[in-house]
C-alpha cells in the first residue's frame, strides 16, 4: 500500500498540469450539459453543440492522460529505468488504477450528479445507474486505452495504433456493408455491442495483467489484435440468423402455428430504384397469412435463393427484411408486402424472363402495438421515467416536444410514423408515433458520459404525440417455396 | 559463499540470429569483473538477461542465487544497475529522483546518497533531462550505490564520457563498492585495466577467455625474436602464438600462454639461430586487439 501511494503521489506531481486541464474539461462538460439539457433550445444551439464538444474533448483528454500515465512506467521496451528497481507490479498497477479512479471516475461521477441535479432529477435515487455508468465508462473507454498503452512505448505509437485500428474498422465495415450483409441496428443490437464490450474488456484485463506481471509485449500485442478482431466480429453482429433463432426460442406461442408465408408467382422490377446501377432491384410480393387476432406481423430478416432450369443457383444470405417499403397492407388476418431484393445485373440476365424455383426463409415478429401515453393531453411524465414539455415552435403550425430522461433515451429517436387513436364520438385522432423502449432493448442504462438523455421532436400542432410500446408476442421462422416468373431484363 | 553471478550455457537468439551461443562464466564475490568484447559480441544481451530484461532461449543466469527469469521486485533492493542506454525519468530533478527512489530500498543510506551527490558534483535542483551525459550516468550510479547493493551491474557506463567524468565515475564506484561485486561491460579497456580484478572476453556470442586480470597479463606477452639472417618460418606454428609477423631479421608474435622458461625454450628449439628474444608485457587493449584479430583470421 505504501508503495502504491508513493507511486500515486509521484504521478500526481508528474501530471499536475494535465490534471488541471482534465479537471477544467470535466467542469466544462458538467456545465455545458446542464445548460444544454433544457427545453426551448434549438437542436443545434450553441449550448447543445458545446455539450457535444466537451464530451468529445473529455474522452480524448482521458485517453491522452491514460497513455501518459501508463507510459510513465512503460511496459513495452527494454530501456526503462524502473524495470530494474524494486517495483512490485501489483503496487504499480494499483497506483495507476487509483489514479484513474481518483482523477477520472470520481470527477465524472461528481459531474454526472451535477448534471442530474440541474435537470431536476434526484441524484441519490439514480445512484445504481450512476455506478453502472462508471463501470461502463471504465470498460468501454478506459480499460481498452490502458491495455493499448501497456503495449505501446510512447504517445506516437499509441495514437498510430488507434488510427490504424480505426482505419481497419472502416475498411472492414465498408467491405462488409458493400458485400450486402448489414450491421444489426435493431433494438437488440445492444446484445452484439454488449458482447463486443465484454470481449474487449476481458481482453484488456488479460493484456494489462499479462503486461504488468510478465511484460510479454509481443504476445500481448497479438492477444490485443485477436481481441480486437473478435470484439469487432461481435460488434458487427452475432449472425442475424443466430440472433433471431435465439429470439424465436424465447418467444413461442401456440397461436402462431397456423401463420404461413407465401410468395406470388410473379415478381416485378423496381425501375424507380436507381441506387445501385449495377444491380436489378426486384420486388417480391410476399403474403403473411392466418395471423392470430388483430396482430400485425413484422418481417425481421429474410433469406432467398433461386435456381433456374439450367441449374444456376444464387442465394441472398440473411438480410434485413424490407419492412415498410414500398407498401404493406393488412387485410384481416393477412398482410402483404413487397420484399426488395437487389441482384447483380449480369446474374439477372441469365434468369430474366424465366420461371425459377425460389426458396425462402423468414423470421417475423407478431405484435400488437400498445399506445401507452398521449401528449400533450396527458401528464408530462413519460413511462420509464423522465418528462416531456411541449412548446410552440417559431412557426405557429408546429409544436416542439422536448423530452428528458435519466440514464435512457426517452424514446427510440429513429421511430416515426403515425398512429390512430379512437376517441369514440369525437372520432379518430391521428397522432405522431414515438416508440418507447421495447422488450429487446437493454435493461441497463445506455452508454454515455452524461446521465441525462434528451430528444427534441417537431410536429404539426393539430396532431398529438402517442408513445407506443411494441413488444413482440412471438418470433417465428417460416420457410416457403414458389415457382416465380422473372420479368425480362430491361 | 557461492559466486554472486553464475552464467551457465546461456543461449539467446533474436529470431534467427544467435547472439549468445552457450556462454558460461562465474563472477566471484567482491570481484570487479569486466566483460569485454567488440560491438555486437553479446555483452549487453548477457547483462539484460542477467537483469531479467531479456529471457534466454536456453541455459541459465543466476544473480545472488536467483534465476534471472524470476528476478523481480524486492530482489532489486540488493542489485544496482546502470546502463548507458537506460531511459531515465527526465522530468525529475536529481534530488527528487533520489528522494523518490529512497522508499523502495530498506537499506537506503541518506548520508551516503548525500556524499555521492557531493562527490559527483550533481546539481540537485536540475532536471535529469538537463544534465550532460556524464552527469546523468553519475546520477544513475549514485542512485544505484546509495542502498549499498551486493552486486552492481554496469552496461557500457563510460560510453560518451569525457576523461574527467570517467575518472570521477570510476573513483566513485570503487570508493563506494567495498564488499560489493561489480560486473561491468565496456569498450574502455584502458580504464578497465586500472580497476578490474577479473576479465572475460566475449566474441561472437562465445566466451574466449575468463580469468583474473593478473593471470591474463602474466600469460600474454609480445615476443620479438631477432635473427642474424632472414628467419625460417615454421609451418607448424603453435596455436598459442598469435598474429605472427616477420620482417628482414625479426619475427613478432603474441604468446597467449607465456611462461618465461617454457616459451624461451620453445623458441630456441624452433629457431636455433636466434640472436635475441624480448618478451614485453601487454596492455589489456593490446591483448584485446590481438585476440580479436586472431578470431577474425580464424573465421576468415
Amino acid at each position: 500500500m505504501t508503495q502504491t501511494l508513493h507511486i500515486f503521489r509521484k504521478d500526481v506531481r508528474r501530471f499536475r498540469y494535465e490534471l488541471c486541464a482534465v479537471g477544467a474539461l470535466t467542469g466544462a462538460f458538467a456545465w455545458s450539459h446542464a445548460a444544454a439539457d433544457m427545453p426551448g433550445l434549438p437542436e443545434f444551439s450553441r449550448a447543445v453543440m458545446l455539450a457535444y464538444w466537451t464530451t468529445a474533448c473529455l474522452a480524448i483528454a482521458w485517453w491522452f492522460l491514460v497513455s501518459q500515465l501508463i507510459h510513465e512506467e512503460s511496459l513495452a521496451g527494454n530501456r526503462q529505468f524502473w524495470i530494474t528497481r524494486p517495483y512490485s507490479w501489483r503496487h504499480l498497477l494499483a497506483a495507476k488504477f487509483l489514479f484513474v479512479v481518483v482523477f477520472m471516475n470520481l470527477p465524472l461521477l461528481a459531474a454526472q450528479i451535477a448534471i442530474l441535479a440541474a435537470a431536476g432529477y434526484q441524484p441519490l435515487a439514480g445512484l445504481p445507474g450512476l455506478l453502472w455508468m462508471q463501470l461502463a465508462v471504465t470498460m468501454v473507454l478506459i480499460a481498452p486505452a490502458i491495455a493499448l498503452a501497456t503495449v505501446t512505448r510512447n504517445l506516437a505509437q499509441f495514437v498510430m495504433s488507434i488510427l490504424c485500428a480505426v482505419l481497419a474498422a472502416y475498411v472492414a465495415a465498408a467491405a462488409l456493408l458493400g458485400g450486402g450483409s448489414g450491421i444489426d441496428i435493431s433494438s437488440a443490437a445492444w446484445l452484439n455491442r454488449g458482447a463486443a464490450v465484454l470481449i474487449a474488456c476481458a481482453g484488456a484485463v488479460l493484456i494489462v495483467r499479462w503486461q504488468y506481471s510478465r511484460r510479454l509485449t509481443d504476445a500481448s500485442s497479438i492477444a490485443g489484435l485477436c481481441t480486437l478482431l473478435l470484439a469487432g466480429a461481435f460488434y458487427i453482429g452475432i449472425p442475424m440468423q443466430a440472433q433471431y433463432a435465439w429470439r424465436s426460442s424465447i418467444l413461442r406461442s401456440q397461436e402462431t402455428s397456423a401463420v404461413s408465408v407465401s410468395m406470388a408467382p410473379s415478381a416485378e422490377i423496381d425501375h424507380s430504384n436507381q441506387q445501385k446501377p449495377l444491380d436489378i432491384v426486384l420486388l417480391l410480393p410476399i403474403t403473411i397469412a392466418r395471423l392470430p387476432g388483430s396482430e400485425a406481423a413484422r418481417p425481421e430478416i429474410i433469406s432467398v435463393s433461386f435456381e433456374n432450369p439450367a441449374g444456376l443457383h444464387w442465394s441472398s444470405g440473411w438480410r434485413p427484411a424490407s419492412r415498410w417499403y414500398p407498401i404493406s397492407t393488412v387485410d384481416g388476418p393477412k398482410m402483404r408486402y413487397q420484399q426488395i431484393l437487389a441482384l447483380p445485373r449480369d446474374l439477372y440476365r441469365r434468369i430474366g424472363d424465366q420461371t425459377v424455383t425460389l426458396h425462402g426463409s423468414m423470421y417475423l415478429s407478431l405484435e400488437r402495438p400498445a399506445v401507452v401515453s398521449l401528449l400533450p393531453a396527458s401528464a408530462t411524465g413519460i413511462p420509464g421515467g423522465g418528462f416531456c414539455e411541449v412548446t410552440a415552435a417559431d412557426n405557429e403550425k408546429m409544436n416542439e416536444i422536448f423530452c428528458s430522461a435519466p440514464f435512457r433515451r426517452p424514446y427510440n429517436s429513429s421511430s416515426g410514423g403515425g398512429v390512430d387513436v379512437d376517441r369514440g364520438a369525437a372520432g379518430i385522432e391521428r397522432h405522431n408515433r414515438l416508440q418507447l423502449l421495447s422488450l429487446w432493448e437493454s435493461p441497463w442504462p445506455d452508454f454515455a458520459l452524461s446521465p441525462v438523455f434528451t430528444e427534441r421532436f417537431r410536429y404539426e400542432s393539430e396532431s398529438g404525440i402517442a408513445f407506443v410500446r411494441e413488444d413482440p408476442r412471438a418470433c417465428i421462422r417460416r420457410d416457403f417455396a414458389a415457382h416465380v416468373h422473372m420479368p425480362a431484363a430491361p | 559463499m557461492s559466486d554472486p553471478i553464475r552464467i551457465t550455457e546461456l543461449t539467446k537468439k533474436f529470431r534467427r540470429t544467435s547472439v549468445l551461443k552457450g556462454i558460461t562464466l562465474a563472477v566471484p564475490k567482491d570481484a570487479v569483473f569486466a566483460l569485454i568484447g567488440p560491438n555486437g559480441a553479446g555483452k549487453t544481451t548477457t547483462i539484460k538477461i542477467l537483469m531479467n530484461i531479456f529471457r534466454p532461449n536456453a541455459g541459465r543466469a543466476e544473480i545472488l542465487g536467483i534465476d534471472s527469469r524470476g528476478l523481480a521486485g524486492s530482489d532489486f533492493t540488493r542489485i544496482g544497475y546502470v546502463s548507458e542506454n537506460q531511459d531515465m525519468p527526465d522530468w525529475m530533478t536529481v534530488d527528487y529522483f533520489l528522494r523518490y527512489l529512497r522508499p523502495f530500498y530498506p537499506g537506503w543510506d541518506d548520508e551516503l546518497a548525500a556524499q555521492l551527490v557531493r562527490q559527483f558534483k550533481l546539481p540537485g535542483d536540475r532536471k535529469l533531462k538537463h544534465l550532460s551525459r556524464g552527469m546523468r550516468m553519475k546520477a544513475a550510479l549514485a542512485a544505484s550505490l546509495a542502498y549499498r547493493p551486493e552486486v552492481v551491474v554496469l552496461d557500457e557506463p563510460f560510453t560518451g564520457l569525457d576523461p574527467l567524468a570517467r575518472d570521477e565515475f570510476i573513483s566513485g564506484l570503487l570508493e563506494r563498492s567495498q564488499n560489493t561485486t561489480v560486473f561491468i561491460s565496456s569498450h574502455d579497456l584502458a580504464d578497465i585495466e586500472t580497476f578490474a580484478s577479473h576479465v572475460a572476453y566475449l566474441e561472437n556470442g562465445r566466451i574466449q577467455f575468463s580469468e583474473e586480470l593478473s593471470s591474463l597479463s602474466d600469460r600474454f606477452r609480445e615476443i620479438e625474436i631477432t635473427f642474424d639472417a632472414s628467419p625460417p618460418l615454421s609451418a607448424d606454428w603453435p596455436a598459442s602464438w598469435l598474429q605472427p609477423e616477420s620482417s628482414a631479421a625479426v619475427i613478432r608474435f603474441t604468446e597467449s600462454r607465456y611462461d618465461s622458461e617454457r616459451t624461451i625454450a620453445e623458441i630456441r628449439r624452433r629457431f636455433p639461430g636466434v640472436r635475441d628474444i624480448s618478451a614485453t608485457p601487454m596492455s589489456l587493449r593490446s591483448i584485446f586487439v590481438v585476440v580479436a584479430k586472431s578470431a577474425e583470421t580464424v573465421a576468415a
